[in-house]
């Protein structure tokens, strides 16, 4: 039974991974600074991502300038939907994914999430404040991604309320180190971001098999807003998610690195993005701590070369 | 790289503790200036000679009391001594005591006779006494020939013709002789311009050759110059409370006053002043020459010093940095000498990382989270600087208002930086109302006012609207409160006066906070909002997970519990959500300067 706190003591042997270890053991030893903007900057993320190979959602535009937006309708013409994010946003704030709806006196209106409409004036608002970097890590001026809005897998879109439902594996030096599945909530507003309300929900590296979820400190067994079973659900396409994110954690040659992965349902999996600094919910998402198999990994005097071997080491961490 | 830090933290906190030691054990300093109250004690020393010109110690003497104007209590070392309440009444109210002897007194026995203490207020330079009774004691003040030699007396008479033997009157002017009290005035200028004040007591005729003399020889001489022109004169004594050439005793000094019809002038040929007291002097008592010729240690070989010592339980800050000024090394980082105002905005700055280390420790160990990294420790500033009641007021409102402002504007949908000047421009026309309005009312004192972080709170309000935007309710108060923990707890240490002092006495500790600061740095264990956190993760004993399979045992009994023990742990866990994701992805990026930067 949980205490009001923790014991230190029963947090270390459990493994559990604190902000202070991760900022200095992790993020700073294996996170040369010189190579943050690889994952700060979702352009050059996926420009390295387009250079090896790695699918992405497509890119329909970027914003620079608050001149551009006037000719913004213009230009996402044609477009269904699509998800507008800063380039250099963190933690999901400021994405917006928005699906054209039927014209009302021929003015576009979009659904963006969480049953909103925006009509184009809220959508060109929200850009530019994109574009002043509102949103951006260092508060400066900043650019506005158009991307195409993944369809995602009917398999695991069930599991999500109002958003697309992604993946994050945590990796050191390439080896997947734990997963979990996060999950929009309607008060995350179709976000995938557990502080704004999103589902986490542990995945076994081994099976790819969801064993337990939990919601703002709360472990739960269902969706709040559907009532669909979160746990022992077999995520599609496992193997290829795993290889996705090795291969991610090579291309970004980024030591700790979480990789935030959805499943499309024609491409398979999709990088969404990698984080330098990823966030420790995950713990409380696998009722596991990170820090042994941190330390297993930085413990072995040779890492395994290939994919599949990494992956497979990385499995026997969390059977 | 280690050792590097070890020794850089040792570093740190061996040098303030070297100087503190330094300071406090070798040169006596206490840890911190004391402000000075003017407050004094004082000995009057009775030196016995150890070799007595005159065959027998005297078997009595009178010993003028400070009047007890300025008195609070007088203690006599009774060991030698025995003291009377003399019958004497002194001529204008000046007081003796009379001690005999218990037994024979030694030679070379030194007494202190007489402490008592004073307290500045009563030090105010007193109104000579006027009166009949002044009228008719005047005869004792003519008596010059009893104190002076014969060798002095030539030297008196010379200087009697050099002065006005060959009055200074020109041909054809019919001019009356000059008054004696303007004789005894040119005297006075001659003595204080001519006469230069030494350390070492001299006679009458050495002083007069030499043109130098101590402070009891020039009133003296201008005492008996007086006399002899038929002024009554006598010798006030007693000591400038603002006397600098001694550290913490203060030189006896002798002045001089003149009666002139119904009152006595009082004359200094020490400051130099004709008619007033130098503000600080304090006169213990007046004429001692009567008793005896007390100071005449050519005759009866007795010598009279008066001590008075600065009471201070510690030292003030002027005399602190006297001391440290001494010494090259603290010279070089002494604030003390500074002016006032640059001590009290140094003492502020010094203040900061404290401040910082307290943020930091809130933020490090205990895992406070707050908007901003330093704006909690400007509000804590503000609040310092306007006061509590009055700074945690002026926020609530400003907040409020700003963001009232910024959910407003935000129909408007325009661009960030016009936005944000506009919640600043609102945010100075609430102060404008504020003071207009304070002016009128006068709620808090105007200067409380002056500091507000103008800019800092325009940001504050913007990052608290985002927060309320994005975050919901639940995110922004808890950011909210923690800043506000934050601020008040920086409140705390500003307003810490002593620490203040303590720190611009010794502003090398901040080389220990530095070190501390350091530790903090290093520090690799949870936060305590992380032991809240994964509380659910520290109640059941498991092994050391993933490293060795625990096979199905996982999903069965530990990671998975069934549905019922899930509810009950959610339960347990009702009363206080925690903080799911927290500002774990991008806490240190917020300090950091991004990768591109």
């Amino acid at each position: 039974m949980a205490a009001f706190l923790a014991s230190p003591s029963a947090l270390r042997s459990r493994g559990v991974l604190g902000i202070n270890r991760r900022i200095s053991n992790y993020v700073q030893r294996y996170n040369p600074r010189s190579l943050l903007p690889r994952v700060d900057d979702k352009a050059l993320t996926a420009e390295l991502a387009e250079a090896h190979g790695l699918p992405m959602p497509r890119s329909y535009l970027t914003l620079r300038f608050n001149s551009e937006v006037r000719g913004l309708e213009r230009r996402l013409e044609g477009l269904p939907d699509f998800v507008v994010k800063p380039a250099s946003g963190s933690m999901g704030n400021g994405i917006i994914v928005a699906r054209r709806m039927e014209q009302v006196e021929g003015a576009p209106r979009f659904a963006v999430g969480g049953g909103r409409v925006w009509e184009l004036k809220q959508l060109n608002y929200h850009v530019a404040t994109i574009l002043s970097g509102l949103f951006s890590l260092d508060g400066n001026q900043d650019r506005a991604i158009f991307q195409e809005r993944i369809e995602c897998d009917a398999r695991i879109a069930r599991l999500s309320e109002g958003g697309v439902p992604d993946i994050r594996i945590i990796l050191l030096r390439g080896v997947p180190v734990m997963a979990m599945l996060r999950v929009a909530t309607l008060e995350s507003r179709g976000r995938a971001n557990l502080h704004q309300g999103a589902v986490g929900i542990g995945v076994s590296l081994a099976s790819g098999v969801t064993h337990f979820a939990m919601r703002r400190g709360h472990s739960l067994s269902h969706h709040p807003d559907s009532g669909v079973a979160l746990l022992g659900v077999a995520l599609p396409l496992w193997p290829e998610c795993l290889t996705l994110a090795v291969r991610v954690s090579d291309a970004l040659n980024l030591g700790y690195l979480g990789v935030d992965i959805v499943l499309d349902a024609k491409r398979g999996p999709v990088l969404l993005e990698g984080n330098a600094r990823p966030g420790l919910a995950i713990q409380l998402a696998n009722q596991a701590g990170l820090a042994h198999r941190l330390e297993a990994i930085e413990a072995l005097p040779e890492l395994p070369m290939t994919v599949e071997a990494r992956i497979a080491l990385a499995q026997s961490l969390d059977p | 790289m280690r050792i590097f830090f070890i020794g850089l933290v040792l570093a740190g906190f061996l040098v303030p503790s070297a100087t503190l030691y330094h300071k406090t054990q070798v040169l006596e300093l206490p840890l911190l200036p004391v402000e000075a109250t003017d407050n004094w004690s004082f000995q009057l020393r009775f030196n016995h000679g150890s070799e007595p010109t005159s065959a027998e110690a005297p078997s009595e003497l009178l010993i003028p009391m400070p009047s007890r104007r300025t008195e609070q209590r007088f203690q006599v070392n009774h060991l030698h001594w025995r003291a009377e309440r003399a019958d004497v009444v002194g001529r204008n109210g000046a007081d003796f005591l009379r001690l005999v002897p218990r037994r024979q007194a030694k030679p070379g026995t030194s007494i202190a006779l007489l402490s008592g203490h004073l307290v500045a207020q009563a030090a105010r330079p007193e109104v000579p006494p006027l009166g009949p009774s002044a009228e008719t004691d005047a005869a004792p003040y003519l008596d010059w020939k009893t104190f002076v030699s014969e060798e002095d007396r030539e030297a008196l008479e010379a200087l009697r013709v050099l002065l006005h033997g060959m009055p200074v009157v020109r041909e054809g002017e019919a001019r009356d002789r000059p008054s004696a009290l303007e004789i005894v005035k040119r005297y006075f200028y001659f003595i204080y311009e001519e006469i230069s004040p030494h350390r070492q007591g001299e006679t009458l005729s050495q002083a007069i050759s030499r043109r130098r003399g101590s402070s009891f020889v020039r009133a003296k001489l201008l005492v008996m110059l007086a006399r002899q022109q038929g002024v009554p004169a006598r010798i006030a004594w007693g000591a400038y409370l603002d006397d600098r050439t001694a550290k913490s005793s203060l030189p006896l000094r002798f002045a001089v006053e003149i009666k002139d019809g119904a009152g006595w002038i009082p004359v200094d040929p020490n400051r130099g002043t004709w008619g007033t007291w130098d503000s600080s002097f304090w006169v213990i008592a007046r004429d001692i020459m009567a008793q005896g010729a007390l100071f005449d240690s050519a005759r009866i070989n007795v010598d009279l010093r008066v001590q008075a010592r600065r009471v201070v339980t510690g030292q003030g800050k002027e005399n602190y940095s006297d001391v440290l000024r001494g010494h090259a090394f603290y010279r070089m980082f002494s604030l003390l000498s500074l002016p006032i105002q640059q001590q009290s905005y140094f003492a502020l700055l010094l203040l900061l990382p404290i401040s910082s280390l307290v943020l930091a420790s809130l933020r490090v160990v205990v895992g406070i989270p707050s908007f901003g990294i330093f704006t909690p420790v400007l509000l804590g500033l503000f609040f310092e600087e306007a006061s509590l009641a009055v700074g945690l007021a002026f926020f609530g409102i400003v907040v409020l208002v700003g963001a009232l402002g910024r959910a407003l504007l935000d129909r408007l949908r325009l661009l960030a930086v016009p936005r944000l000047a506009i919640i600043m421009s609102l945010i100075i026309l609430g102060m404008l109302l504020f003071a207009v309005q304070n002016q009128a009312l006068g709620w808090v004192a105007p200067e409380q006012l002056s500091f507000f972080p103008l800019v800092i709170l325009t940001v504050f309000i913007e990052r608290f609207s985002v927060t309320y935007a994005e975050e919901g309710v639940f995110n922004t108060a808890r950011d909210l409160a923690g800043t506000l923990v934050i601020a008040l707890a920086t409140f705390g240490v500003l307003s810490a006066s002593e620490l203040k002092l303590f720190l611009l006495t010794h502003p090398e500790t901040i080389l220990a906070c530095m070190s501390a600061l350091l530790l903090l740095g290093a520090y690799r264990g949870y936060r305590l909002s992380e032991l809240r956190r994964f509380a659910a993760l520290g109640g059941a004993p498991s092994g050391p997970s993933g490293s060795v399979g625990t096979t199905t045992g996982r999903s069965g009994t530990v990671a998975s519990p069934p549905p019922g023990s899930v509810a009950a742990a959610s339960e347990d866990l009702a009363d206080g959500p925690v903080n799911v994701d927290g500002n774990a992805d991008d806490e240190d990026a917020a300090i950091e300067p991004g990768g591109k930067a």
